[in-house]
């Protein structure tokens, strides 16, 4: 009996064992503690601020439900939101942040630690990032062994994917919703391998928080029948299987239907009909089971080929006759956009406007998972290898969500999980088999797994690495894949091995080799860490309210113009001054600002934000009645091309634009704003329709002035501006922010005499009217 | 300005008055092409008893001269005006006509091309003409003529704000209509089809008699007696409680609960396997 | 329910300070040539019998000023030079217009020469007849000069003359054409026979020429304003006078020449424009407003769908006799809107009898949610403008604010407790059931019923 380095015999395997479960709940609290300090970047860098645009209305949804409790919650109209619409927020939110936050602020009260509200909002997700952390190393503890399982934690703790949408101070539902994901497939697992109810149970009441807290509850709605599906078609169906289902759908269905906002959508949608229809299906195949159980196998299959068409077929037409009907709402725009990725832009523009709703570019792959992504692929091979009902999972998880990151940005989030679960299974497979100290007995050879070993080759640049310097050794590195069921997971598991490993025939024979693969693996981790913590640093810790820039000595500079210009409005408007925007800086207006505005993050009313972009793509005399049809007594644009901020209003013009020629395609048309060539432009050549527009002229007004008569340049587009600026006759500038970036214009009221008021402001500015006379007053009828 | 008026004073009480007399004055309508379709003669001392009528293309000419009633020798005064007055809409139109200075006034009203002072009749009404001839040193002359009948026309253009200085319309909401209750026996007729499989599943206990006999055994009566509590929790979360209240105590049930299924699915199971 | 607030604040501050008959203040400034300044003796003793201040400036001096530092320092200002081409720097078009956004009013001279205040009045939709031309009417045959011209203002003129006499109003002067801008409130009209000319200089061919097409226009007819007013949206009122003679004490004492005795209607004339000018008479305000359920007397700021609201207003007109703000009953057609972007309800607001002042509409909130606006706004020409905006947001029924235990949701509350009642049993039976030898069979037994 060899080992390949010395390995203590004497220890008792319970001092192992104590051993290896203290440590791993070392490495799992150290692995929370990276994942909540390297989400903190953002406040050490800025402060404890809600960052972005859906977080602050959250926030302001959590301040409300703290202070004035869950009923009043549920019931809130918000009178300020879609003025004068009004939003009922309490049935168009999924509630479940909030609710979190406001139980662990009643809990932190009730124990006298008086912590505000805010920064319970801005510390949650880094909170239930170490939960995520938590869930994710219970999750591959099932599908593997521990080790994954804490390697799998590790990944998820620091993934930037993930870090993205959970840094601290990005108060949104998929801070929560990702933990609640993992803990649901978790529990759903536990339930399918034990066939437990009691499980089932679980991850229904899981799948509630999930439905609660995130519309992305979908994915498991359609992921657990998808994988039941899969099992029965594989002949899998089990007892087990029918537990878990049914505890998991009744319960879950029944409680996800009480969520105000979601309501009767599980049974009348065809988004959840799957689940509806595996549920079914289970049942029918379970009374199948019973029947043959009673019944001679000849009659049976008769009776189960009739009963699979009538079925089958009853089924359909049911399916297609309540859709027809009505009864089951068809698939809705969002989820077309899932196979079309052109389908958005064509019929739902404010879809495809959103920058998250667009297909992901590659490199984010990279940046986001780094070398997880090329890890991934062998992980979800290796559960081929096995392919128990948990792999079958993983896989069926694996091919979704890899589909769906490709379609949507935001939907690299639903990925990473499972990219870092499969990694996590590669990569402890390949430790599993390098570090494990068994020397095989020398056998002839053993080209079977000569195309396993290739495949591990694949996983990472590692291991063509690890093959060229051990050259000579060529045919022990091919016999370097250990039989998974035979690989030894941890010391408990390595001790016993020694001892009766005596026949064992494959394996890696010396410790140079072990070394190299080991040394490379640990290497590739350490960049992994490297390459998170730069990226969350540098690239995911921006609250975008607040902007940072560096000087070319490398100091920092913080841009605060946002928040400059919100707290303008809050003191120096009326409490009931209507503020128009595009509706990006809805939710921040309201959280910050505390005034009404027309449309906002919450992107429910098509036509409203369609009159919106109309007033401000239509010239001032046609915009005027609109603003003042709506109250609106401040308009509020974002200009970056002083400071060269690219995300500003000019940019999303165009949005604004074709949203309004969804509504009316008569008066706006996008072709106006371009040039006669075809090109977007904001100088001397812009289209007249352009220049006439009213983002236009709010975003370039008294521009010229700042470069003294000179030419100037915005720094966006890269374009000279002409030396004379628009001018306004219906707008007054009420404030400009330090850098330009805010700047909030006041519409005017009616001219006391009823004059327009581009004839009021031409005779106030001292221009002599035309000598008028009377005018005919008989117009003949138009024929 | 004062001395002005002095001036004008001095010169008015100078004059003579005299008074006008017209000749020959006449009326023609004709249409675009010239045909002739009515002529008539008006005076100054009674209206024309028909209403002169004109089409949309059709052309009124007046013709006449003004004179001194004594020498007899035309006279071109300052002030000759036609002025055309809708009484209904209140719209007024005053138009010079061109008299030469021997007296002779010709005016030609072509709707093809009607002059700026025409008003608007917006409802078809008739508008009166009346001839306003006033000059110094004579008798100032202010006849109704006769009625004009024109084509209708849009109504005067009138100031956005207008309306808001009048009564407006009322509005009323039109409400949905409310959701209508099926009547009460049919309700009750449902409730039999609903609760109908229990008289089948009661049927049939009745054939199998099953017995419940180790209910109050202790590992079976609690956890039955809690399930039994969750749906009585549910009924009152029906009918009265909030939700608050209710997930409270759902927890505190949920661990007895949980701990009882486990001991009785236990011995169940137990039981069941050691049968076996 | 802002402007209303500051109205009535302005009001009950002012009143307390005043002994004026107007209704916003007593300082009048006069500008006015010093020389002309005795032809209006009777005119300012007139005011001054009313308890105005008055103020004279000519209209080149500096002071006293109009506005001082942003605050006017008159409530009433009356220009009387309306020859005048140059004015002191601090007068012209544009400080006249602010004077009336700080809600000063203004009496205002035209005449015959084109002065600063001619280009100001076509900003106020008057237009009037190029320089050189007064209003001529030979109408009727009198020994006066074809310019003076006595005027007996007809009844639908105006709701501004409270006196209705038969007296002459003599007038010389300018004409305007009125625009249709609908805050004119005209006071005083042209006879219909009148028209501008140059005076018996202008040729008949030239008044021809005029009216064609390419002509510099034809100003002539009843439709001419001799003295117009026009009050802003602010509230501000201000009065145009084609000739400021119509003031002068000569106008005022003027006979008829044909029939002797008859007196001048001007005096009277003078006191109405300047009692209507001046906010003294057709003054209103609405002293408050209230809203809440029928049957109740709370106000809410959220009401349910489907609410049936009462909205009550309290109106005051202002009295000049006793200086008082008295409760006003006599508006017959007052409205009231319930407004989202548009007037979703619009019903008449009549006065509720035994509660002077009081009007009263109830109506059931539409099923609509949303911010919606209590809007009273009436406009008559002459009248104050009354505007009341309040805001209420209508709000769909809380989640147990719908009816419960419908009848014909009877048999989904028998399924739901029958399901209840079945579980319960299945369970006790399944648990507590006897495990029956047949159940021994070989093979597995299910473990499901």
């Amino acid at each position: 009996m060899s080992t390949a380095y010395a390995v203590p015999t004497d220890l008792p395997p319970s001092t192992v064992k104590n051993a290896a479960s203290l440590l791993r709940i070392v490495a799992l609290s150290l692995i929370s503690g990276a994942a909540i300090a390297s989400r903190l970047f953002a406040v050490i860098n800025f402060e404890s601020i809600i960052h972005e645009f859906d977080p602050w209305f959250n926030y302001r949804a959590t301040r409300v439900l703290a202070a004035k409790g869950f009923y009043e919650f549920w019931n809130w109209f918000d009178p300020t939101a879609w003025y004068p619409l009004g939003r009922v927020v309490g049935g168009t939110v999924y509630p479940g942040l909030m609710a979190t936050s406001g139980v662990i602020y009643n809990i932190l009260h009730a124990i006298n630690l008086p912590v505000d509200i805010r920064n319970i909002c801005v510390l949650l997700a880094p909170g239930f990032s170490a939960l995520t952390a938590w869930s994710t190393y219970m999750f591959t503890k099932e599908m593997k062994d521990p080790s994954a399982g804490l390697l799998a934690a590790a990944f998820i703790g620091i993934a930037p994917g993930y870090i993205s949408r959970s840094v601290a101070g990005s108060y949104d539902n998929e801070a929560i919703a990702i933990f609640l994901l993992m803990f649901t497939f978790y529990c759903w697992i536990k339930a399918l391998k034990q066939g437990s109810a009691l499980f089932g149970t679980i991850a229904a009441v899981f799948y509630f928080y999930m439905v609660a807290a995130w519309g992305g509850y979908v994915f498991i709605t359609n992921m657990i029948p998808l994988h039941a599906l899969v099992l029965v078609l594989m002949g899998r169906f089990s007892d087990r299987l029918y537990v878990a289902y049914s505890s998991w759908y009744a319960i879950g269905t029944l409680a996800s239907m009480q969520v105000p906002f979601v309501g009767f959508q599980p049974v009348s949608t065809s988004e959840h009909m799957g689940a509806l229809g595996v549920f079914g299906l289970l049942q029918i195949v379970a009374f199948g089971q019973l029947v043959r159980s009673h019944v001679s196998s000849q009659q049976f299959q008769k009776l189960l080929q009739v009963s699979v068409v009538v079925i089958g077929l009853l089924g359909a037409f049911a399916f297609a006759f309540l859709t027809y009907n009505g009864k089951i709402a068809p698939w809705t725009g969002r989820f077309y956009s899932l196979w079309d990725t052109g389908y958005a832009k064509k019929y739902i523009p404010i879809i495809a406007s959103v920058s998250e709703h667009q297909p992901t570019a590659w490199p984010s792959f990279f940046m986001d998972l780094q070398f997880l992504i090329f890890a991934f692929p062998a992980g979800v091979i290796l559960c081929f290898r096995e392919l128990r009902d948990e792999h079958l999972f993983v896989i069926i998880y694996a091919v979704m969500a890899s589909y769906f990151a490709g379609v949507m940005v935001r939907l690299m989030l639903t990925l990473t999980p499972v990219v870092c679960v499969a990694s996590a299974i590669a990569l402890s497979n390949l430790l599993d088999t390098y570090i494990d100290p068994t020397e095989p007995t020398p056998v002839e050879d053993d080209t079977k797994s000569e195309s396993e070993a290739s495949t591990v080759g694949t996983n990472g640049s590692n291991a063509p690495a690890a093959q060229a310097p051990s050259g000579k050794k060529i045919k022990k590195a091919a016999a370097a894949v250990n039989v998974s069921g035979s690989a030894l997971s941890d010391f408990v598991a390595a001790t016993k091995a020694t001892e009766s490993g005596s026949k064992v025939k494959k394996g890696i024979f010396g410790l140079d080799v072990r070394a190299v693969v080991v040394f490379n693996t640990i290497g590739l981790l350490a960049f992994f860490v490297l390459h998170c913590t730069w990226t969350t640093a540098m690239a995911y810790s921006s609250p975008s309210v607040v902007l940072a820039s560096s000087g070319p000595d490398g100091s920092q500079h913080i841009i605060d113009d946002f928040r400059e210009a919100y707290y303008w409005l809050r003191q120096n408007t009326a409490e009931d001054a209507v503020v128009m925007s595009w509706w990006d800086y809805g939710y921040q207006i309201a959280g910050m600002a505390d005034r009404p505005t027309l449309v906002d993050n919450n992107t429910w009313n098509n036509t409203h934000i369609a009159t919106v972009g109309k007033a401000m793509s239509s010239s001032e005399e046609n915009a005027y009645p609109i603003l003042r049809k709506h109250d609106v007594e401040y308009i509020l644009v974002i200009f970056g091309g002083l400071i060269g901020y690219s995300g500003d209003d000019i940019n999303k013009f165009l949005w604004m634009v074709r949203i309004a020629q969804g509504v009316w395609p008569d008066e706006i048309q996008e072709s106006n704003y371009f040039t006669n060539t075809g090109e977007y432009r904001v100088d001397d050549r812009a289209s007249k329709t352009m220049k006439e527009s009213l983002m236009y002229k709010m975003s370039y007004y008294r521009f010229a002035d700042l470069f003294g008569g000179g030419q100037g340049t915005d720094r966006v587009r890269q374009q000279s501006l002409p030396k004379v600026g628009p001018t306004l006759d219906y707008l007054d500038e009420a404030f400009t922010s330090e850098n330009w970036i805010v700047r909030i214009y006041q519409v005017k009221k009616e001219d006391p005499l009823g004059r327009d008021l581009k004839s009021a402001n031409a005779f106030s500015e001292g221009k002599k009217r035309k000598r008028g006379k009377p005018t005919s007053r008989r117009r003949a009828l138009v024929q | 300005m004062l001395a002005a008026l002095l001036s004008t004073l001095v010169l008015a009480l100078s004059a003579q008055a005299a008074t006008l007399k017209l000749q020959s004055p006449k009326l023609v309508v004709t249409d675009s092409m010239g045909t002739q379709l009515r002529s008539d003669s008006f005076s100054l001392s009674k209206q024309v008893a028909e209403a002169v009528e004109l089409g949309a293309k059709d052309i009124l000419k007046m013709t006449f001269q003004v004179l001194d009633q004594e020498t007899g020798n035309g006279v071109q005064p300052h002030q000759t005006f036609l002025r055309f007055y809708d009484e209904k809409t209140n719209e007024e139109g005053i138009q010079p006509v061109r008299v030469t200075p021997g007296g002779k006034a010709k005016f030609e009203l072509n709707l093809s091309k009607p002059p700026l002072s025409l008003p608007p009749t917006p409802n078809g009404d008739p508008l009166k003409v009346s001839l306003i001839i006033g000059t110094s040193q004579y008798d100032p002359i202010s006849v109704e003529l006769f009625d004009l009948v024109l084509p209708k026309s849009q109504p005067a253009p009138e100031n956005p704000l207008e309306s808001t200085f009048h009564v407006l319309p009322e509005i009323h909401h039109t409400f949905r209509a409310d959701n209508k209750m099926p009547p009460q026996p049919i309700s009750f007729a449902f409730i039999g089809i609903v609760l109908a499989p229990w008289a089948i599943l009661l049927s049939l206990w009745s054939q199998v008699v099953p017995k419940p006999s180790r209910l109050f055994s202790p590992s079976i009566l609690p956890f039955v007696a809690s399930l039994g509590a969750f749906e009585g929790l549910l009924f009152w979360y029906w009918v009265d409680l909030k939700l608050g209240q209710v997930l409270l105590y759902g927890f505190m049930l949920s661990l007895p609960t949980f701990f009882a299924g486990k001991t009785a699915l236990a011995s169940i199971g137990s039981q069941r396997l050691g049968r076996k | 329910m802002f402007p209303l607030k500051k109205l009535i604040i302005l009001a009950v501050g002012l009143f307390g300070l005043t002994s004026a008959k107007s209704s916003t203040g007593n300082s009048v400034l006069v500008v006015v040539e010093a020389a002309q300044k005795d032809d209006f003796s009777i005119f300012f003793d007139g005011m001054r019998d009313q308890g105005y201040e008055l103020t004279f400036r000519g209209p080149k001096e500096e002071a006293p000023l109009l506005i001082e530092y942003d605050e006017p320092k008159f409530a009433h200002v009356i220009v009387l030079a309306s020859d005048t081409k140059n004015f002191a720097k601090d007068i012209t078009p544009q400080s006249l217009i602010s004077l009336t956004h700080l809600k000063t009013n203004l009496i205002l001279g035209l005449s015959t020469k084109q002065t600063p205040l001619t280009s100001l009045a076509s900003e106020f939709g008057l237009i009037p007849p190029p320089p050189g031309t007064p209003l001529i009417s030979y109408f009727p045959k009198r020994e006066e000069p074809s310019t003076l011209i006595p005027i007996t203002p007809k009844v639908q003129d105006s709701a501004v003359l409270q006196s209705r006499n038969n007296h002459p109003i003599w007038f010389s002067g300018s004409p305007h054409a009125l625009g249709n801008n609908p805050l004119l409130v005209p006071i005083l009209r042209a006879p219909v026979e009148s028209f501008a000319s140059e005076v018996d200089g202008g040729s008949p061919d030239a008044i021809v020429d005029s009216a064609d097409k390419g002509g510099e226009g034809f100003w002539a007819g009843s439709q001419l304003g001799v003295v117009t007013g026009f009050q802003t949206l602010d509230g501000a009122r201000v009065t145009w006078v084609g000739g400021v003679d119509v003031f002068s004490d000569e106008y005022i004492q003027k006979q008829s020449s044909k029939r002797r005795g008859v007196q001048s209607g001007n005096r009277q004339f003078a006191h109405d424009v300047v009692a209507w000018t001046f906010q003294e008479s057709l003054v209103l305000r609405i002293d408050k407003v209230e809203h809440h359920r029928v049957n109740t007397t709370e106000p809410r700021d959220q009401y349910t769908i489907k609410d049936q609201l009462e909205f009550n207003a309290y109106i005051s007109k202002f009295n000049p006799k006793n200086r008082k703000w008295e409760p006003f009953s006599a508006l017959k057609d007052l409205q009231l809107e319930f407004t989202m972007l548009d007037p979703h309800i619009r019903t008449s607001l009549p006065a509720v009898s035994g509660t002077p002042g009081k009007y009263s509409a109830n109506f059931r909130a539409p099923d609509r949610h949303g911010v919606f606006k209590f809007v009273v706004d009436y406009k008559r020409k002459g009248w104050t403008a009354l505007h009341s905006s309040t805001t209420v947001a209508v709000v769909p029924p809380r989640h147990d604010g719908y009816p419960r235990f419908l009848s014909a949701a009877w048999p989904y509350y028998a399924g739901a407790i029958s399901t209840s009642v079945g579980f319960f049993l299945f369970s006790a039976f399944w648990l507590a059931g006897e495990v029956r030898e047949s159940w021994k069979r070989p093979g597995k037994a299910s473990k499901i019923e």
